[in-house]
This record gives C-alpha cells, structure tokens and sequence, in this order.
C-alpha cells in the first residue's frame, strides 16, 4: 500500500496556499518569510476534504509534498545523517548542478518530512548502517536512495564511497533522478490512451486519388489517374469523377495496398477529352466529386485514419457535407456539428460522442477526404453562431431530435 | 412566468421550391395550406401557389414545433418577417434547377439577414434529381459569411431528408442535443 501521498497546492502568489500548510501539517517547510499572524486555522475543512478524497488515513499522517511558488519545478533533496557543516556546504555548491534546480530538505524527524524527489543519506558516521538504510526507505518507498558510505551499499539507487567531491555527487544525484523520471513514464505509458490507429495514405487509392485532384485544381484541366492497368479515374473540371470501375470494386480495391510508384497522373488536354471518356469511360460510373473522395475516404478507413490527420490536433469543421447522399448521415451530422461549434481531435470525437472507433475513424477519413474537415489552426472568420437556447427549449428540442430519428428506427427492426 | 413552450421553424424559398411539401413531409397533421390556383407568371410553372403561408405541426406531447412556410413569391415578403419573428430556426429550400438558384440563395438570405446573426440557418437543395448539382461550393460560398451552415441537397417530398436537414439545424443550435442519438452507433 501506497503511504506516501502527496498533494500538491498550487495558485497565483498570496492566494493562501502557505497558510493552508502551515495550518494543517505537523511539519511544514516555508521556503519563505511568513508572517506570523497570517497563518489563521481556518482551513482544515477544505484540507480535510481533499484528504478524504484521495482515501487516505487523516491528514496529520499523511505527508505532503508541497510545490509552492518557491520551489515550484525544482528537485527535492532530503539530506540525511549529515553535520550540520556538511548540510551548508552542499546548500551552496548542490542546487544549481542537479538538473533543473533543487532545494534541499533537511531531515528533522523521520516520518513527517515532506515527501521528497531523492534522499541522499551519508552513512559513514552510522553504527548501523543497514538498519538506518532501512528505515529510510520504508520512510520513503519509492524514491533513489543516493548513499555515501566507506563499504559498497546494495540496498541503495546508488552508493558512493569517498574521496567525494560535488560534480560526482551532483553526477548520482542527477542520474538517480533521470531513472526515477523514466520509471514514471513507463509506469504512465500504458494508462494512456491508444490514440487511434493511422493508414499510410501514399499506399493507398487515396494518396494517389488526392494528387490527382490537386493537380486538377492547379491545372483547372481534366486529370486522369491510373492505379493499374484498366483501373482509372478521370477528375473533370466541373468537379464530377469518370471511373472505369463500377462502385463495388471500388469499394475493395480502397482497402487494398498499392505500390505508389506505379500511380500515374496526367493532365487531358480539353480537345482529347472526349475522345478519351468515348474510348475508356462508362457514363455508369460517374460520380460527384465531394460524393467519391467521401466514399474513397470511408472506405480505405478500415479501422484506421489517414496518417496525414494529426491525431492529437484538433480537426475543425471546413464545410458541412451533403449528408442527405452519404452513409451514416446521423454520425455524421453530429460529428459536424461538433466541430461546428468547438475543433476537437480524432480521439476526442470517438471519446465526446461516445461513438465506436470504427464508425468515427470511417467518418473521419470519409469528411477529411472531402475537405469537409480540416486541422484547426485559427478560427475561420464569421465564426459559428452563438445560440442561447435555455435548458427548458434544449429539452424540448432533445424529444424533437429523438423523433426526426424514426424513420431510422423503423429500417433498423425490419433489417433485424 | 410561462416558459416558451411552442417554437417555430421557418421553411422559405422561391416559388416551386418543395416548401409545402416540406411540411407536408414533417408535419403530424395535415398541412394548412393557403394554396391558390396560380396567375400571372407562376401559372407557367405550377398550379397552384402559397399566397399567405402554410402551415404544419410536430406534435412532442405537451409541447408543439410549429413549422411555417412562408409564400415563395416576393410580393409576398411582408410575410416572411411577420412569421420569422422569434423562430428557432430557417430552412430555405432553392430550387437547384430554376435559371439562377445561387442568386435565389442570395436574395433569400439577404431578406432574412438582419436575422441570421441570431437565428441557424441551413438550405436545402431540391430537384436535383431533374438536375444534378455537381458541387454546392457555389451555395456555401453565399453562406459563409455566417460561418459553417448545413447544406444537403434534398427532395422537399422525402421525409427522411427533411428530417436530415432539420436534424442538422438542431446540431447548428446545440451539438449536446443530437449526441445521445448517436452514442454506441
Ligand atoms: N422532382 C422533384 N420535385 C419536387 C422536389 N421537391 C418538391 N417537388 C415537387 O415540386 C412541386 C412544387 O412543390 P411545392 O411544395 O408546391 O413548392 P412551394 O415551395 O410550396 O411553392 P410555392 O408555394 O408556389 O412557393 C410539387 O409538385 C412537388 O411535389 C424535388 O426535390 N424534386
Ligand atoms: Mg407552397
């Protein structure tokens, strides 16, 4: 069980945050000059509380770290089995070698010091020497133990033996800390969220598909691309897409991977152009521009985003799509409206709508691929509309939203 | 005091549009319509018109969306202010293939401006079906100036896409309202 808790009271200067420690610990460390009369008891309840909140035995046992404004930032240092000469000299020469600073805490009592980053513990002048390590660590579980002694310490993070001089010190001190840094991460990393997955867009009918329609835009000619022989596309100029494939397989062929070397992008001259739509193309296969890149999009997704999303920047809404024409409209209306009124990442949308992955990263590739979403860098001028609708008309238009979903319903139980 | 309890959706947009068959797809009730038998120039393209509005209800028990549709033609416009007053919202619905249906957007919007800094807007595009509307980057662009507004081409007589459009209009209002719909989709 973890006894060493630490609380950490931060707030802007003069909020009260030294008052609240002086009133409520045993032993409290003011690394500033305090008036006397300020420290009032009229805290505890508040200090009781959070106490309570993070289940823990009563306050008066608990320690706490404290990272006021003095020493917010820097490493503590708890030293220990040291004179008095010895704790001033390293008060000059120790802090400014550790990385990032330090403040030394000296060991009063055993127990109700402050929890601190690494104890560093000579035990040169100790009987017993192992029985003093012990109680230290038990003190302090969890943090490097950094030790000075005549004879090889193994129970320590690191042990030193004499000559000792302060770059070797500071040297322990700052690699005992770097191990413990990066014990905290490991110990993080698998808390985190897996951000959602990505697709390499390059490998992939849309990498090929975004150039194509790129250069279209730049050239404002006709643009055919070839992924394969036999398998092409031609983007025209009044934002419709030719296909020599039909609809299903191009629904299969978006998953598959693609050598990219072998995409082939050529502007048509407008005099060739109805030759070449005569000879290759089926007027069957036609599409709308924003209609095939949502399509595109969806389809290549699989479970997966395309890896030229940031996933941890926020997206923005660039343009509603047309979702009376597109799958998943409901999802897709209120991704859009979403991102409407504040840009949120790609996880944030799956997390804030409580939508399955699958079904936001295929939204997500479908509305990135039409440009209906984009990264958000600075809001768009003629920002969204501020609605102040009131609770009371909020819920009235809750039941409205719940009813314009019928139709919905109604083709979910016949399709079961 | 009472609370408002029974709001109001404007449904606008020019002559042929689908507005009373807007209504007629989202209402509970059967519409009232004040359609007269077409003169002047409309009677070349349809039988009969709105000369005051029409009129439709969604019924959510103790509460009432009153949905109005305001006369397409323009000597009717008095109108259009008089029904838009306090709405929650306005679709205007253009008809994709009439001679100059971005400029209809423009003139429709411009009627409703002094409105639109308060109230969601978002448009319909109908009869696409009789002409097919590439893209609607030229209806967005007219838009913008009042930020991302929901465009979707619909068909005035399908429920379904009216029931899209509206939907979207609530997510324009408050996204929270149509998040419990989708959770676990
Ligand atoms: N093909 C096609 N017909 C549609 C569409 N939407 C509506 N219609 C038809 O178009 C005609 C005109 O629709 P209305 O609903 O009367 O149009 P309106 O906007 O009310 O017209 P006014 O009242 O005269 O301003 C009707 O015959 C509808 O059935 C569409 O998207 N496609
Ligand atoms: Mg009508």
């Amino acid at each position: 069980m973890n006894t060493n808790l630490k609380i950490i009271i931060s707030g802007p200067v003069g909020a009260g945050k030294s008052s609240m420690i002086a009133n409520n610990c045993k032993i409290a460390i003011l690394l500033k000059r305090f008036p006397k009369d300020t420290i009032k008891k009229q805290t505890p309840k508040l200090f009781q509380a959070v106490v309570c909140k993070i289940k823990t035995k009563p306050f008066c046992h608990t320690q706490i770290a404290v990272v006021s404004n003095m020493i917010n930032g820097k490493k503590t240092i708890l030293l220990a089995g040291m004179s008095q000469s010895e704790q001033n000299s390293l008060a000059v020469l120790l802090p400014k070698r550790v990385n990032g600073g330090a403040v030394l805490l000296r060991n009063t009592t055993e127990h109700a010091t402050p929890q601190p980053d690494v104890v560093l513990i000579s035990l040169r002048k100790t009987k017993n020497p192992s029985g003093v390590l012990k109680n230290i660590k038990n003190a302090y579980p969890g943090t490097p133990v950094v030790c000075i002694s005549n004879k090889p310490t193994p129970a320590a993070s690191v042990s030193l033996s004499p000559p000792i001089g302060i770059e070797k010190l500071a040297s322990a001190i700052n690699s005992a800390l770097h191990s413990i840094e990066k014990q905290k991460i490991n110990r993080v990393k698998p808390k985190k969220q897996e951000p959602l997955a990505t697709f390499n867009t390059e490998e992939r009918l849309l990498g090929g598909l975004l150039q194509a329609r790129a250069l279209q835009r730049e050239t404002g000619l006709a643009v055919e691309f070839q992924a394969k022989d036999l398998i092409s596309y031609l983007i025209l100029p009044d934002d419709k897409v030719l296909s020599t494939i039909c609809r299903q397989t191009l629904k299969s062929l978006c998953r598959v991977r693609f050598d990219s070397h072998l995409f082939k992008t050529t502007t048509i001259k407008a005099s060739a152009l109805d030759h070449l739509i005569a000879e290759h193309y089926n007027q069957a296969n036609e599409w709308l521009l924003e209609d095939f890149f949502w399509h595109v999009g969806y389809w290549s997704s699989q479970g997966a985003i395309p890896d030229k999303i940031d996933k941890r920047q926020p997206l923005h809404l660039h343009k509603w799509p047309n979702v009376t024409r597109i799958p998943q409209p409901l999802l897709i209306i209120a991704i859009s409206a979403l991102l409407n009124k504040q840009p949120t990442s790609a996880h944030g949308i799956t997390k804030k709508l409580g939508i399955s992955e699958k079904s936001a990263t295929q939204c997500i590739s479908g509305m990135f691929a039409a440009e209906n979403i984009e990264q958000y860098k600075i809001r768009k001028p003629g920002a969204p509309l501020q609605t102040v609708a009131s609770q009371h008309t909020r819920n009235i238009l809750k039941k409205l939203a719940h009813r314009l979903l019928a139709p919905w319903h109604r083709q979910t139980k016949q399709s079961t | 005091m009472k609370q408002e309890t029974n709001l109001k959706i404007i449904i606008s947009g020019p002559v042929g549009a689908g507005k009373s068959s807007a209504i007629a797809s989202l209402s509970d009730i059967k519409p009232v319509v004040t359609d007269v038998k077409a003169s002047d120039e409309v009677s070349q393209m349809k039988e009969a018109t709105t000369v005051a509005m029409d009129y439709g209800t969604i019924n959510l028990g103790e509460h009432t969306i009153h949905l109005y549709g305001t006369p397409g033609q323009q000597r009717f416009d008095f109108m259009w202010d008089i029904l838009s007053e306090g709405a929650l919202g306005l679709i205007v619905l253009i008809k994709h293939d009439s001679p100059d249906p971005v400029g209809d957007l423009k003139s429709y919007t411009d009627a409703f401006a002094h409105r639109l800094d308060s109230m969601p807007l978002c448009v319909g595009i109908t009869h696409t079906d009789k002409k097919p509307a590439g893209s609607l980057n030229d209806y967005h662009e007219v838009v913008s100036r009042w930020g991302n507004v929901p465009v979707f081409t619909v068909d005035g007589r399908s429920k379904k896409d009216m029931n899209l459009l509206l939907m979207s209009l609530l997510g324009v209002i408050e996204p929270d309202i149509i998040k419990p719909l989708v959770s676990n989709l």
